[in-house]
């Protein structure tokens, strides 16, 4: 690649590695320079590995836990940030907290039969500081028996909220998220569905949702933009290339089709999430960015002026899907891609730093 | 160049690390500012689809959430009905949840201990609230006792005693349904704990519940087996039972006849005795009725008192003469009518005996013949009762012949039907060798042999070939093998029609014979006479070439 290009690279990958899992999920650990790794080890079982990004562009595989039921999703979020507890949610319907400090085989508690059949994702809350927002510790699971359940750590025999679309067509639950907990009691709840629904909740009051939206499109993913703040919009990212803002005060749903931008019209957007910087001054411009990964394994940085959305940049980055990426809670700059030609890449962007 | 953009990642990367170190060697602070758990309306949404269209459904939406953003309160029942009849919300309510402290630490989650201490203090405070409704209990105060035992069981309910002593209290105040339950609350805690059986049991008494009140006082005496007041308890239960329903009480009787003799037979023979030995023997009479009792309600037949046989009722009229020298009119007259139903029974036993070999010789046979396309004579002849005529069926020719020829067979023949050995082929396929061993020794006490084989083959062919190898498990010797291999001899014989020998099952017989453990010490000892039946049966029939057939013709050596 010539200079130019390069300095074109906004994405400029730090250091890559292949790994033997396939991997689903990929989350960085607050407080370090870790990240986990998690899905489906070599023979089937369920495996997520802690690494380390280290000086010099090497990823140095610390420590590797595994269960038997291969898992699909993971987060942190349950506790503050240097108390490092995984919240997993694997194939066979039952999720698990894992504390990574004490290094224990097994998972502290575990909720089996959550799910019917597996989980899709899982997305946590209220670990009372800035990052997992306030409140109490709250665990989200959205499942393909289409059914959305939200836990309390303390009571696990019994989610205190669900919902359950019709049981005749189980309107599998592709994504969940949680945000807006800037309060002891105040919380926002979004599901996203295949038939491209998506239900948003308020936690203070669950007997109608607040928001009730479709865009037609399987949902891959959503993402709150704030978690201890009150949230003002939420992603959601589908398929066949469209994506779709929802602007909770309005109840506005921005919609749009990109494959223009994409390249192909049938692309799944596997995973989208708000930008943050940590400067005041990049927090006005880069308020209402967005960066995406799609199935060709290009990333993209939208942002979404009024009504349309504008690719400001985009980047090829592995020759297959990047199934999900993570942004680092404490360094907005750095970003962990997983693909599934198996590797995984550390990334650096200055523009949010 | 290739450094410099890095050159801040970097230094972060080390600023991380430190991090890291700090945050695996701080001690993690308790969070104390955790709101309790959510007690949200806790309702499972299901919703059923909509029809109307997609701009409909946008407008509703948009119009429907901006109302709900800005005025949004808690809304009230009416609200909600009328807001989700459009899209027709079904809600369902789950029963609220009790209110239970929350507090969270950190300490490695150990939410165990902090639920222990928790419990301990809760325990406490429920017993002191228990001693209060035991004092009142003693001092006959039923309802104050019930008060106290309900705040107990408020602050803890997890103690089985609490509950029994509550349902102590109902059962003083007659309120038998609350005790009940109550009963069952304790049992689900305790599930050994006697009081709480016995009390369920007078519950269900004064309830009219009277068969499960005895399940209730059974328990009682297989926990406490010299537990009389339970025994007591079922002796009233049935006297109860009488009263209610005089005719049928006792499901077991055949006829309404029987019934009747015995009702007037019973009272007759305690009535008769009159002498100063009748206490003593009336004590016996009701200790041998105990003893009934126990053994028939440990052995888990409830059968009331009435199913004395006629020969124990007889036994005190013979005492009573054998002191006094004489005999009352009623005696004599009772002494008759139990003669008649004595009779009576045994005809009835009789009747009952033939109808069971009817009907299980109707139903070997229905399944001996289903598969064959055999004689029909056999089906048709088969209404009669003895099993040996059946057998001889098959050899109706032949007898047919011998009759002509020699008068003199025919009288041995008939000799051998006139004492006929009743060997009744079971129904059930049996699952040990002593069970298979038992019933093949009577068959092979048979002294025609075509019958042999012939039942033999019957019985047979009610085992599942695949239970072979556990039936025999070490068992099998050359003889049974011998044995059985003429018999399936005789089968091929009987089949020799393409269909009938795949139904007949000679291959999967063979098959998992050769499964059984020392196959191949018996197969060893086979004879030259075995072997040629074994080529009969294997080896020329061309058949049809399974797998199974070629399995066997391996391990046969074929």
């Amino acid at each position: 690649m010539n200079k130019k290009q390069k300095e074109q690279e906004i994405f400029k990958i730090y250091a890559e590695k292949s790994m033997p899992i396939t991997a689903y999920d990929i989350k960085w650990m607050g407080d370090s320079g870790k990240f986990v790794l998690l899905g489906m080890g070599t023979s089937g079982q369920g495996s997520f590995t802690i690494n380390e990004v280290v000086k010099g562009k090497k990823i140095n595989v610390i420590k590797s836990f595994q269960q038997s039921a291969s898992i699909k999703c993971g987060s942190f979020g349950i506790s503050e940030i240097s108390s490092r507890k995984l919240v997993v949610g694997d194939f066979s319907g039952n999720f698990g907290i894992w504390d990574l400090d004490e290094g224990r085989r097994t998972p502290i508690m575990r909720v089996q039969g959550a799910h019917t059949s597996m989980i899709n994702s899982i997305c946590c809350a209220g670990g009372g500081d800035e990052y997992s927002g306030h409140g109490s510790p709250e665990v989200c699971t959205g499942g393909h028996d289409g059914a959305v359940k939200l836990w309390d750590v303390r009571q696990k025999q019994k989610p205190i909220f669900q919902y359950a679309a019709n049981s005749q067509t189980s309107d599998d639950c592709w994504s969940v998220s949680l945000g807006s907990a800037h309060d002891n009691t105040n919380r926002l709840l979004a599901s996203g569905h295949e038939s491209g629904a998506i239900h948003l909740w308020d936690l203070r009051n669950t007997s109608v949702p607040l928001i009730d939206e479709t865009t037609n499109q399987g949902v891959c993913s959503l993402s709150f933009d704030q978690v201890s703040k009150p949230a003002n919009s939420l992603l959601a990212t589908c398929v066949n290339s469209t994506i779709a803002v929802l602007q909770i005060k309005d109840s506005k749903l921005v919609k749009q089709d990109v494959s223009q931008y994409l390249g192909e019209s049938w692309l799944t957007i596997w995973h989208g999430e708000w930008a943050k910087s940590t400067n005041i001054k990049n927090q006005n411009k880069n308020k209402s960015k967005f960066v995406l990964s799609d199935s060709d394994g290009v990333v993209h940085l939208v942002e979404k002026n009024g009504k349309s959305f504008e690719f400001l940049h985009s980047q090829a980055i592995s020759s297959q899907a990047i199934s999900s990426f993570s942004i680092h809670p404490q360094n907005p700059s750095a970003f962990a891609f997983t693909s599934f030609d198996t590797k995984t890449r550390i990334s650096y962007c200055s523009l949010f730093d | 160049m290739t450094s410099k953009p890095f050159a801040r990642f970097e230094k972060w990367l080390d600023l991380m690390k430190k991090k890291d170190l700090e945050a695996t060697q701080k001690k993690k602070k308790q969070r104390t500012n955790i709101p309790p758990i959510r007690k949200n309306n806790e309702k499972t949404i299901i919703k059923k689809q909509s029809n109307t269209t997609k701009t409909e459904k946008k407008q509703k939406n948009d119009k429907s959430n901006k109302q709900k953003i800005e005025n949004f309160t808690v809304p009230t029942v009416e609200e909600i009905l009328s807001t989700s009849s459009e899209e027709e919300i079904t809600v369902k309510k789950e029963p609220e949840k009790k209110k239970r402290i929350s507090s969270y630490d950190y300490d490695g989650w150990d939410k165990l201990i902090y639920e222990e201490k928790k419990k301990k203090k809760l325990i406490a405070e429920a017993l002191e609230h228990k001693a209060k409704g035991n004092k009142s209990y003693g001092s006959k105060k039923w309802k104050e006792a019930i008060t106290h035992y309900t705040k107990a069981i408020s602050i803890y309910d997890g103690d089985h005693i609490f509950y029994s002593n509550r349902a102590a209290c109902y059962l003083k105040i007659k309120m038998y349904k609350s005790a009940e339950e109550d009963c069952t609350r304790a049992l689900q805690i305790d599930p050994k704990f006697t009081k709480a059986w016995f009390r369920r049991g007078l519950a269900r008494k004064n309830l009219k519940n009277y068969r499960f009140a005895i399940k209730d006082f059974k328990k009682v005496l297989k926990l406490q087996p010299e537990n009389q007041a339970s025994v007591k308890e079922i002796l009233a239960i049935n006297k109860l039972i009488k009263q209610d329903n005089p005719l049928n009480s006792n499901p077991k009787t055949n006829s309404s006849k029987q019934t009747k003799e015995k009702a007037k037979a019973k009272p007759n023979p305690q009535k008769s005795v009159k002498t100063n030995h009748s206490n003593s023997k009336k004590i016996e009479n009701e200790r041998k009725q105990l003893e009934n009792i126990q053994e028939q309600l440990l052995g888990l037949n409830i059968t009331p008192l009435k199913q004395i046989d006629p020969k124990q009722a007889n036994k005190p009229q013979i005492q009573v003469i054998d002191n006094n020298g004489n005999e009352d009119q009623n005696v004599k007259q009772n002494k008759k009518k139990k003669e008649k139903s004595s009779s009576l029974k045994t005809e009835n036993k009789i009747i009952n005996e033939k109808e069971i070999k009817k009907v299980t010789t109707n139903k070997t046979i229905e399944q001996n013949y289903n598969n064959k396309n055999t004689n029909d004579q056999q089906t048709t002849a088969n209404t009669t009762t003895t099993s040996t005529k059946t057998k001889t069926i098959p050899n109706k020719k032949n007898d047919n012949k011998t009759d002509k020829e020699n008068p003199k067979k025919q009288q041995t023949s008939k000799v051998a039907q006139l004492k006929p050995i009743e060997v009744s082929i079971p129904s059930t396929s049996p699952k040990t060798f002593f069970e298979f061993e038992k019933i093949w020794r009577q068959f092979s006490q048979i002294q025609n042999e075509e019958t042999k084989l012939d039942s033999k083959n019957k019985y047979l062919e009610i085992i599942n070939p695949q239970l072979l190898p556990k039936i025999f498990q070490n068992s099998f010797s050359v003889e049974y093998f011998v044995e059985i291999l003429e018999i399936l001899q005789y089968r091929f014989k009987m089949n020799q029609s393409p269909n009938d020998f795949m139904k007949s099952n000679i291959n999967k017989i063979l098959y998992y014979i050769s499964q059984i453990p020392r196959f191949s010490m018996a197969f060893m000892f086979l004879s030259r006479k075995e072997k040629q039946i074994l080529t009969e049966i294997i080896g020329k029939t061309n058949i049809q070439k399974n797998d199974l057939y070629l399995k066997v013709r391996k391990l046969y050596k074929m």
